[in-house]
């Protein structure tokens, strides 16, 4: 498979994660970082008033993943295993 | 050691990887790496490159070889069924953006009330949404390859600007991937930037399979 690139509006890989440009390296990071996040609104609304507005962001990972990320920033939480 | 993927052993020769024991004939194998994240992304594109049919783990999120050899020994037969639907395929990380919203009465109103803030974020869901509209448009009326998948990807993570782009990815015959691109960018909406990058490894349909249990 050729790593060449082979138009000018196709970005390669290789470019990507050597480049400094903002967008690309956003990108970079999200690819490393590649996970499962449900993202989800809720709006209650009442004669065009906004009453409530419910924000969800969940990642879905393991019980093991999220007490050891904790147990980098702050300790004594999420001692509960799987 | 971390686990760079998963491919079928005999497409393992010559790299770094453990056999793991699955169920009868599935003959399969996680890749294997001692570098960092971007050490293991560099790999994963070298993977790519070289046309191993691999299905990667994100490269920040990589099980141990362990955690995966043990989570594979229960999933053989899916991710055998898997590699073969990746085989010859890449990922076109395809992004859209808009200008951002000139600085209006409703911005500068957005932190005076409730009221307004939550006008001020229903716009911004609404142009996001039409954003991720048009993606899926446009991959539907020029995207003609057989089996192409658009997975769209989280657009939204804390600490990122309202109002962020959209981005997909689009699993395709490799081959194909430049001509798709060239036809994204002609059948892009006037107002909205696209980006193509790619080929990339397939982490974005590998990662729905894979990390829940893996990670």
């Amino acid at each position: 498979m050729p790593a060449a690139e082979p138009d000018a509006l196709l970005i390669s890989p290789r470019r990507a994660v050597t480049s400094n440009d903002t967008t690309l390296v956003e990108l970079v990071d999200r690819v490393l970082d590649r996970g499962c996040v449900i993202e989800g609104e809720l709006w209650l609304t009442v004669a065009d008033i906004d009453l409530v507005y419910l924000g969800l962001k969940a990642v879905l990972t393991t019980p093991d993943r999220v007490t050891r990320e904790q147990g980098k920033g702050r300790t004594g939480t999420a001692e509960r295993g799987t | 050691m971390i686990a760079l993927g998963i491919c079928r052993a005999e497409e393992a020769d010559g790299l770094p990887y453990l056999p793991c024991p699955t169920e009868a004939g599935c003959g399969l194998a996680v890749l294997l790496s001692e570098g960092d994240a971007r050490t293991r992304l560099g790999e994963c594109l070298s993977l790519q490159e070289r046309g191993v049919t691999f299905l990667p783990f994100a490269p920040a999120r990589a099980p141990s070889a362990a955690q995966a050899c043990g989570w594979l020994a229960a999933h053989g037969p899916e991710m055998v069924a898997r590699l073969a639907e990746v085989a010859g395929r890449a990922e076109l990380l395809v992004t859209l953006d808009r200008p951002p919203m000139p600085v209006g009465a409703m911005d500068r109103d957005a932190a005076r009330s409730g009221r307004s803030w939550l006008r001020a974020c229903q716009t911004r869901h609404a142009r996001h949404r039409a954003l991720e509209q048009s993606l899926r448009d446009m991959v539907a009326d020029h995207v003609a390859c057989q089996g192409a998948a658009l997975s769209i990807l989280p657009g939204q993570r804390p600490g990122r600007r309202p109002g962020s782009p959209v981005e997909g990815a689009l699993l395709l015959p490799v081959a194909d991937i430049p001509a798709v691109a060239r036809a994204l960018h002609v059948a892009c909406p006037a107002d909205v930037t696209c980006r193509t990058t790619g080929p990339w490894p397939v982490f974005a349909h590998a990662a729905t399979l894979l990390l829940p249990e893996a990670a």
